[in-house]
């Protein structure tokens, strides 16, 4: 297990290192120069561009550029944003956590519903609530995020009046913790469905296709043969094998959430990761593109790598791949 | 199956069978007829749309539904019905024009990386490995503003990352077929690499291929209407589902039913297809029902 470890933790080194070239190859190619905008002011002259060029480093070549940039990413430096005259850290520091908070509710959301309604679908095949969490996962799977979300708000919004469409929490705080806990969850729900919807309809149905499988199994057969009450078999000798590879779904389905959150947050305004990378990357704010890019790509990169151990844990065949 | 005989007579109707089996799927066939529906009135927008796409006419914006305008009117008085129909012949042919590459590019690699193996093979799945390991959204974004808008710059973006699930199944069936019997009979009485490549290999690969193209469509019409909403898509100029439910976003305080239209377009085309998809997956191979 050791081994298998080292030897991912490295591959997933190496392809963090090309994650890093990407993006500031991607970064470089993008049309307009920043400085550009400074030409149009009369009061500064093409010598004081030229000389802002040189100071920051924009007339070196490629090879240089990127090493130098990298060698600052090291040292924890990670530049300013043009648009918000921020550090981009402090940028991170305000967007980050808004996005974490998002992910982590619709996740939770997503997997306290589709964990029972995939086991009872399963155990009560063809039931009533089966075809209902079909047709529901169906929906999920293929409903457009974004839809979904300007539909939700056309009618929680604007025509019950009864959630707000926008924002992250109320201009005044409520005076007490749980007041505040209240407040954030009334702005989270909408976002936290739209972007849960499919995950939620995906974990639905593996649950149970992974709980079907597990039922048949002579194992299975064994704990009722043994007279064992039928809940317990269910929850107790089923369930927990049919998890695993839910588990495993689980961990991969992250990323996806990050796209999830980039179009979520633009539709809701809600002012997290997703959205600043979306908006830097339309006012051409570099610093901020290549560092949010590159934040979640490492983060995709870190879920792979749970995804993979987590599955080594739990089927030791793929660790002597 | 020892009798060459048997085995031809099997894989000529082969096709029928699958046929037959997709038939007998309700949700696929209803799936596939609704895709047709929508494509139809795409490609003769043209001719049954009552305006251009392009009609402004400003003593008439937000018009709510009526006889004379089915679905209203938007934020310039265009009639939304037109434009819809107009907006689906870029949704669908992006979808149409994606799966095909996605699934020739997809499957040469695919092929070429299971059959010959070695080197080539390593190569092409590092490279699908690292594909795999960029989030993809935020990807294409910035491909998208560096390339900038247009339907082939999109062709372009989604194709990209439209071959990978192709070539990694491709590749595994390629894989599996290559120690195969059959394959080693065709090699023993001479057969040439073409022949084996073209004869034995592909007919059996078309499968999944097919059904990997059809969810294709789906997921490149998706694709298309999230970028051209982030305003990174189609130019919003051209009508396409993803621009005019960006447009309506904007307006939607005046006439939220504009908003509904074009998102409820992209999600029935796109329902229709996975339940085309999943019906062929099923009809092709029937051990994978009910997954």
């Amino acid at each position: 297990m050791i081994g298998y470890t080292v030897r991912r933790i490295g591959q997933n080194l190496l392809v963090v290192l090309l994650v890093t070239f990407t993006t500031f190859f991607l970064v470089s190619q993008m049309p307009g120069n920043p400085l550009d905008q400074l030409l149009m002011n009369p009061e500064i002259t093409p010598e004081q561009v030229a000389n802002l060029k040189r100071i920051w480093g924009m007339d070196q070549n490629f090879a240089v550029r990127y090493v130098g940039w990298l060698g600052e990413l090291v040292r924890g430096e990670l530049g300013y944003s043009f648009r918000f005259r921020l550090p981009v850290s402090e940028l991170l520091a305000l967007r980050l956590p808004n996005t974490l908070i998002l992910m982590g509710a619709s996740m939770l959301l997503a997997m306290s519903l589709a964990l029972p309604i995939g086991v009872y679908s399963a155990v009560r095949q063809y039931s009533l609530l089966d075809y209902v969490g079909t047709g529901f996962a169906f929906f999920g799977l293929s409903v457009p995020n974004h839809w979904l979300g300007l539909i939700l708000i056309v009618l929680f919004s604007l025509h019950w009046r009864i959630l707000p469409s926008a924002g992250f929490r109320s201009l005044t705080l409520p005076p007490t913790v749980w007041g505040v806990v209240l407040d954030r969850l009334k702005y989270l729900i909408l976002p936290m469905i739209t972007i849960g919807i499919s995950s939620m309809a995906g974990w639905m149905r593996y649950t149970r296709s992974s709980m079907l499988e597990v039922l048949r199994q002579d194992y299975t057969q064994t704990a009722r043969s043994k007279g064992l009450a039928e809940r317990r078999v269910i929850l107790v000798h089923a369930l927990r094998n049919a998890l695993i590879p839910v588990l495993t779904i689980f961990f991969m389905a992250i990323p996806g959430l990050f796209s999830g959150a980039i179009i979520t947050e633009a539709v809701f305004a809600y002012p997290g990761m997703g959205r600043l990378y979306w908006e830097a990357l339309l006012s051409k704010d570099l610093p901020v593109v290549s560092i949010t890019f590159l934040i979640i790509a490492l983060l995709v990169a870190f879920c792979n790598l749970a995804a993979d151990l987590m599955y080594a844990v739990v089927d030791p065949r793929v660790r002597y791949e | 199956m020892k009798e060459p005989r048997v085995r031809a007579a099997r894989s000529q109707s082969e096709f029928v069978i699958v046929f037959r089996r997709l038939l007998r799927h309700r949700l696929a066939i209803l799936g596939g007829a609704v895709f047709l529906g929508f494509g139809l009135m795409a490609a003769l927008a043209p001719w049954i749309a009552p305006e251009g796409p392009n009609d402004i006419n400003i003593t008439r914006r937000f018009r709510e539904p009526s006889p004379s305008h089915p679905l209203g009117t938007d934020e310039l008085g265009r009639d939304v019905l037109s434009r819809i129909m107009y907006g689906g012949r870029i949704s669908i042919a992006l979808g149409l024009v994606v799966a095909l590459t996605g699934a020739t590019v997809g499957g040469l690699i695919g092929a070429m990386s299971g059959y010959f193996g070695g080197v080539l093979d390593s190569l092409f799945m590092r490279l699908v490995d690292f594909m795999l390991a960029i989030p993809t959204l935020p990807i294409m974004m910035i491909l998208s503003a560096i390339i900038g808008q247009g339907f082939w710059q999109m062709v372009f973006v989604l194709v990209i990352f439209g071959w990978i699930g192709i070539a990694r199944i491709v590749r595994g069936v390629v894989l599996s077929l290559r120690e195969q019997d059959f394959i080693a009979a065709a090699r023993a009485v001479g057969a040439s690499r073409s022949r084996i490549i073209l004869r034995h290999v592909l007919p059996n690969v078309m499968a999944p291929i097919i059904v990997a193209a059809t969810l294709g469509v789906a997921s490149a019409i998706l694709s298309e209407s999230v970028l051209s909403y982030l305003g990174l898509g189609i130019p919003p100029n051209v009508p396409s589902w993803g621009n005019m439910l960006m447009k309506a976003r904007d307006y939607f305080l005046r006439l939220p039913i504009l908003v509904v239209w074009p998102g409820l377009c992209i999600f029935l085309t796109t329902l229709s297809v996975n339940f085309l998809g999943d019906g062929l997956r099923d009809a092709i191979d029937p051990r994978l029902r009910g997954r």
